[in-house]
């Protein structure tokens, strides 16, 4: 028995199946956690390596070059970039997408443990660590006090940052900018000198009278009792009671040669939110972990947390990615009931009739549900792709169910029962809805196949979307059957209001089939005119929108965050850097009304947070977040705010670099870049040209913003002592270098302790002894002989340069210009502009610039996508070769492909939209779906001519016949992409390019080809047809 | 006795069995799926590309008195819906065993 009479005569059993299927998938929603993006492992793996006391030329050529030569064999590798500076090696390793990079680890470590040797001595052994997109924060927050202040990092640490922790999925979470309270002992050296003391020996009694120690046990009767000796301080201010010498018998107190303050330290960094001083926290979540849950679990928790908090105490969350994740998805989730709705309106209007549409529709939901078990089932997550390829869907899975409704009604028009209307109207038409979505099949199921980025990106769609189409088409060959047989009836009857309403689009429909009939008539009849027109269309279309093209890599997105990092010339001092963040921040403030949150920092990291370290931090570097809200919430967009933000930071003169990216932390979706990555050994010859490429590229309007990666020689104080005078005072570098280091940074000489926290107690010269190089001349050590002896008779401080960081790529030195792309530029613009740049600038042979970046990935990405076309070209053709077992009529209805291409590049010219991955995935969904309005049309010519007409009037029947449901599945299509297309939601800037090729491709080549495949066909039948008479 | 040859569109499927079994014809041969086509108008049953419907079709030895009234149900079963198609053809039963 075949499958359509099993389903038709067991309803109950059929039902059951689809209600299982739509449990599972409600089930799986209900389970799925939502993301930006597919998740991917990370493909970068960094090695570390330091070698005390050597300078970047020296660690370039002992370290680095011998690392990178081992590395660079490393399976799957795709690019090996290492940055040498002063003391420290680091290697970036960066793997194709996909590769499994714990094998990658090992084989690194391997290359690692056969090169150890060859290493100088004196280097560390190379540190192997990965990083991945999980490592950025997840959360920034901001906790702004007033009477708490000095407080605040206890209390954070404690109240915030500790239960913050203990949440599952949360890495790690660090507190930066509050002020760390510190004990400082400010020695005047003039005192120090006179009483005969150092900053050394006072650290070393600070941390000798500041002890506590046990003692062990006494017995005392029938008791024994533990022996303490308990001296550690219990107030700084016990400190200065402390005896820190002798003279002429009298006792010298810590309080004669110094103060000591209760106090925030001295070097900290800073951050203010909304102009207030205030702690940035970080959140960083757990390798894996969903940001959205981990983010949601986090604010359940800081309500409960904040009740704790002293009430002057006031958090407020600066970055929540999970914000612009949620609304995106939010958006395409509209969408995707829009373009159901809209679809279910094309088809009530088509069939006229509510069952029908019912029968039909229903597929939609059971095929979008049971692809979300496919999400579940393979702990994928609900993204952009995941989301928009079943939008995508829905104006295709009904195509099967249509096809398979109209033959069965066609069978109960002519007296059939139900059950046997619908058993063989199904079967009639089985074997080719099946090829049709093999059709489908060839497009989607190629892309899970592919590699690299596009793999990464474009997986989970051609997975989705095939399921979609196979439990689509089971449902249209055994739900819509079973349904048919149960709900549609031999001769509806129907009313006077639906005659009213109907009536006319009949008629309308009616007028356009017999139009079309008599044009196919005229078309058939005149093909050569016909051909040559397409041709013509064709080949104007692509010479002239062609060239003019505009590509890009991903659409730019909308996020509403602005990060913003500013360098100050190298030295700057804190205070001024601070006056500065403050003014830049006044004129923001004034100039950008959007600002909702604006949080800096600035300083240097403490060594002990990793995160900050990462980042570039010192007292002359301002990192700026920037929240402007939703892109709902404002007018003008997040690069137009960007934009603005440079022109103001192009008025400070003592702004030295300036980079404002547009997209937060480490999310796709910002503005494109182009790199020029300019090679050569000499520091002058590729400075030089870097200079002047960053110059003519700040020119040209497609760059709004033009970096250059290398720092410049930065200017530092050397204590250059004399061995010999050092030596004749009995001392060495090592011992004046002591003194020297003790009195500027100062000594942690001990702890002190407070309900159960430690701080520092630190021991240096007092503030105003140490502002001049004079200052640092009149540094006093003592001499073996125990007489003071000042810096300057030792040696003298000398400027110096440092050298910048040598950054290298493939084993070869390298500086890169990076431009950021303007609005309203293309990629292609900006690397075309660079490219003239390039090649109108004077370069020294040794010199060679390569453009990179983005464009080196949309490259890569395309010339992959490109292959896959052809791949999907040919296996359509091979499917439809096997369905018409002829290798002519696939190539006729092929021609359609030409004309859907035909379409996308009117639609970008139109919309003046730049083609990039989205849209090249539209073209590849175009494949699919152009080819099967010409299966349809072809299909029934063949049967026409099958019954016995001619070739002429088998393809006017045909046309007229097939109208309708060509109409109908293709106005399901091109209006369900269209709420893709026309979206405005947050995010709706990434699937729009995907939306608008295929409404346009679609459009314009069933437009052309409904014309010009009768006609095509004609010309190949008439001329076999011809062959046979002859042979005959 | 005679013999009734029935050819009629799959659509009809048990209906035909079930008719006969009305009018208390028991016994009857049936050959599922075979293809053929009318003398005078109608579309072919021909289970291919142009015309893929198909027919059955039915021998049945029928005593002589239940012919008029099996031949009179198929009629009405064939104007009921024309475009299926249903003939029916009776011969005389020369022998038996």
């Amino acid at each position: 028995m075949s499958i359509y009479r099993k389903a038709v005569n067991n309803p109950v059993t059929t039902a059951l199946i689809f209600i299982a299927f739509m449990i599972f998938g409600i089930f799986s929603l209900a389970k799925t956690s939502i993301a930006q993006f597919p998740e991917f492992d990370a493909n970068v793996i960094m090695v570390m390596s330091s070698y005390p006391g050597a300078n970047a030329a020296d660690i370039e050529t002992n370290l680095t070059k011998v690392l990178e030569n081992a590395l660079n064999g490393v399976e799957d590798l795709k690019e090996l970039t290492s940055r040498s500076k002063e003391n420290i090696s680091l290697l970036t390793l960066e793997f194709e997408y996909g590769t499994d990079i714990d094998e990658a680890t090992n084989n690194v470590r391997d290359k690692l443990d056969m090169v150890n040797s060859v290493l100088p001595d004196g280097a560390t052994a190379p540190v192997i660590f990965k990083f991945s997109a999980d490592d950025m924060p997840i959360m920034l927050l901001s906790a702004q006090a007033n009477e708490s202040l000095p407080g605040l990092e206890k209390i954070l640490d404690d109240k915030l940052a500790t239960p913050l922790a203990r949440i599952p999925g949360v890495g790690t979470v660090n507190v930066i900018g509050a002020p760390t309270r510190e004990i400082h002992v400010y020695c005047d050296p003039n005192k120090l000198q006179s009483y005969g003391l150092s900053v050394s020996t006072i650290a070393q009694i600070i941390a000798a009278e500041n002890r506590n120690l046990p003692s062990g046990n006494i017995d005392i009767g029938s008791e024994t009792y533990t022996l303490r000796v308990q001296k550690e301080f219990t107030d700084p201010s016990e400190l200065l009671d402390v005896v820190v010498g002798a003279t002429n018998g009298r006792a010298v107190y810590l309080r004669d040669v110094a103060t000591v303050g209760d106090g925030s330290k001295e070097r900290e960094q800073e951050s203010y939110t909304n102009g207030v001083r205030a702690a940035r926290i970080t959140i960083q979540k757990q390798t894996g972990a969903n940001t959205v849950n981990v983010i949601r679990k986090v604010k359940k928790e800081l309500v409960k947390i904040q009740r704790n908090l002293p009430s002057d105490v006031n958090v407020s969350i600066i970055i929540d990615s999970s914000e612009n994740i949620i609304n995106t998805i939010n958006t395409l989730k509209e969408t995707i009931i829009i373009t159901f709705l809209v679809v279910m309106l094309v088809v009530f209007i088509f069939l006229g009739s509510w069952k029908s549409t019912g029968i039909i529709v229903l597929s939609i939901p059971i095929a979008l549900l049971a692809s979300l078990v496919y999400l579940f089932a393979t702990g994928n997550t609900l993204n952009i792709i995941s989301m928009s390829a079943l939008s995508i869907a829905i104006g295709m899975v009904v195509d099967d169910a249509i096809v398979v409704l109209e033959n069965v009604s066609t069978h109960l028009a002519r007296g059939e029962k139900p059950k046997e209307a619908a058993v063989h109207g199904t079967s009639e038409v089985g074997i080719s809805v099946i090829a049709s979505t093999l059709t489908m099949l060839c497009v989607f199921l190629p892309l899970t196949m592919i590699n690299g980025m596009a793999g990464i990106m474009f997986k989970q769609l051609g997975w989705i979307v095939s399921i979609i189409m196979i439990v689509s088409t089971t449902a249209a060959l055994t739900l819509v059957p079973m349904l048919c047989s149960i709900m549609l009836k031999p001769n509806d009857k129907h009313g006077k209001l639906h005659q009213k309403f109907f009536g006319p689009i009949d008629r309308f429909l009616e007028m356009i089939s017999n139009g079309y009939a008599r044009i196919i008539g005229w078309a058939t009849t005149h093909r050569k005119a016909v051909i040559f027109t397409s041709l013509g269309i064709f080949v104007a279309t692509v010479g002239l929108i062609a060239p003019g093209l505009k590509t890009e890599f991903f659409p730019r997105g909308d996020d509403g965050r602005l990060s913003v990092s500013i360098e100050l010339p190298m030295g700057t001092a804190q205070d001024v850097t601070r006056d500065v963040a403050e003014r830049i921040y006044e004129d923001t403030k004034a100039a950008i009304p959007e600002l909702k949150i604006y949080n800096y920092s600035f300083g240097q990291a403490d060594t002990d947070n990793t995160f900050a370290n990462m980042q570039n931090n010192g007292t002359h570097v301002i990192s700026i977040n920037i929240n402007l809200g939703s892109v709902s919430t404002r007018d003008r967009s997040t690069a137009e705010i960007a934009d603005q933000l440079r022109g103001i930071l192009r008025r400070y003169p003592e702004i030295r670099k300036a980079n404002v990216t547009e997209g937060g932390m480490g999310s796709m979706g910002g503005a494109s870049s182009v790199k020029v990555e300019v090679y050569g050994y000499s520091f002058e010859d590729t400075d030089a040209v870097a200079k002047e490429l960053q110059a003519q590229m700040l020119e040209d309007p497609t760059f709004s913003q033009v970096l250059l990666s290398r720092d410049e020689y930065t200017p530092e104080y050397q204590m250059d002592f004399d061995r010999t005078k050092l030596a004749l005072n009995g001392l060495n570098s090592s011992t004046a270098g002591a003194a020297f280091s003790a009195a500027m940074s100062g000594t942690l000489s001990s702890y002190y302790r407070e309900d159960g926290d430690e701080y520092d107690i630190r021991v240096r010269y007092a503030p105003e002894f140490r502002t001049s190089i004079e200052d640092m001349e009149n540094i006093v050590v003592n001499n073996a002989f125990g007489r003071p002896v000042r810096m300057k008779e030792l040696g003298n401080v000398v400027e110096t340069l440092v050298p910048p960081t040598i950054e290298r790529k493939d084993r070869e030195r390298m500086i890169t210009v990076t431009g950021v792309v303007s609005r309203g530029s293309a990629l292609s613009e900006a690397v075309a502009s660079a490219q003239k740049i390039i090649d109108a600038t004077d370069i020294p042979s040794n010199v060679t610039p390569v453009i990179a970046g983005d464009y080196e990935d949309q490259q890569d990405m395309f010339s992959d996508l490109i292959v896959l076309i052809i791949l999907i070209i040919i296996l359509v053709y091979m499917v439809m070769a096997s369905q018409f077992e002829s290798f002519m009529s696939p190539f006729v209805i092929m021609f359609s492909v030409p004309f859907a291409a035909v379409g996308v590049l009117i639609g970008l010219a139109v919309t003046g939209t730049a083609l990039g991955a989205m849209g090249m995935i539209g073209i590849i969904i175009l494949l699919g779906i152009v080819v099967k309005n010409g299966i349809v049309l072809i299909d029934y010519t063949i049967l026409c001519r099958e019954r016995g007409m001619g070739v002429i009037e088998a393809s006017v029947t045909a046309a007229k016949s097939r109208l309708r449901p060509i109409l109908m599945t293709t106005l399901t299509t091109v209006l369900g992409m269209l709420p893709m297309a026309i979206g405005t939601g947050e995010g709706s800037e990434m699937w729009h390019s995907l939306g608008m090729t295929v409404c346009w491709g679609l459009s314009i080549s069933t437009l052309v080809t409904l014309i010009l495949i009768p006609s095509v066909y004609c010309v190949f039948a008439t001329r076999s047809e011809r062959r046979k008479q002859k042979k005959s | 006795m005679k013999a009734v040859f029935i050819a009629y569109n799959q659509a009809y499927n048990e209906e035909i069995v079930e008719l006969l079994e009305a009018n208390g014809q028991r016994g009857f041969t049936r050959w599922d799926e075979t293809s053929g086509r009318g003398s005078v108008d109608g579309e072919p049953h021909l289970g291919n590309h142009a015309w893929p419907t198909q027919n059955h079709a039915i021998l049945t030895m029928v005593e002589d008195d239940k012919v008029a009234g099996i031949l009179a149900d198929l009629k009405k079963a064939d104007e009921q819906s024309k475009d299926l198609g249903l003939r029916a053809f009776v011969w005389n039963i020369e022998m038996f065993c």
